[in-house]
């Protein structure tokens, strides 16, 4: 009996020298976390790939349009188009298999692209 | 040079998005300094070198792999950057800064 007491006691101590936050958990009724965000709005897509392109000293706001290829309208080499590519990406927070990446030429095929993935795995 | 790629422009565009996605992986404080590394190791042997001179090229893929698998490595979390780099990165900036 005196050692139930004494187990109990010692496992309300360490109860106690949880974390507030955890403890505030445990109280909380258990429900399941889902949530989906909603698909992205075509026009924010293409809003949010130009803001990439801006970002890049080398492409003249003026000749940015979706329809704008990133070697012939923009001026940009092959290499400046890879990264290009990976700065989107990083936006959409998405890995574009190379295969893939290599047949992104214009911005308007960027934002295709991003309108046809699946929403990315979400990093918590 | 931008409707068809060939196999070879393929591998170093290839190299080139390996190397900018090491790059992601280092620590924030020393990402600007790799992605200058890279970016000017690129740029100038691109126009240093004839892509028409195919064994160059080759050569220099290999070496750039063997290079990227060392900074790969998670030991790796600052690399030098030299006085040419710097000077390169800030006169490319200017050129479009200015047009």
């Amino acid at each position: 009996m005196s050692f139930a007491r004494i187990a109990l006691r010692s496992a309300v101590r360490t109860g106690l020298a949880q974390p507030a936050s955890r403890l505030l958990f445990n109280r909380l009724p258990p429900r399941a976390a889902f949530s989906a965000a909603a698909a992205l709005e075509p026009a924010q897509i293409e809003r949010r790939v130009l803001d990439v392109l801006k970002g890049f000293d080398k492409v003249n706001p003026e000749k940015l349009v979706p329809a704008s290829s990133f070697t012939e309208d923009l001026g940009l080499d092959s290499l400046d188009a890879v990264e290009v590519v990976m700065a989107v990406e990083e936006e959409f927070a998405i890995e574009i298999p190379d295969a893939e990446a290599d047949e992104i030429k214009t911005v308007q095929q960027a934002i295709d692209y991003i309108a046809k993935t699946p929403e990315g795995e979400l990093y918590l | 040079m931008s409707a068809r790629h060939s196999g070879l422009q393929k591998e170093v565009l290839a190299l080139y998005r390996r190397a900018l996605r090491m790059v992601r992986t280092k620590p924030a404080a020393t990402r600007d300094k790799f992605h200058l590394f890279v970016r000017y190791s690129f740029k100038t042997q691109a126009t240093t070198f004839s892509p028409r001179k195919v064994s160059t090229v080759e050569h220099l893929i290999r070496k750039g792999r063997k290079q990227l698998e060392t900074y790969e490595s998670p030991a790796v979390k600052d690399c030098w950057v030299s006085r040419e780099m710097r000077e390169w990165s800030a006169a490319e900036r200017g050129r479009h800064t200015a047009k």
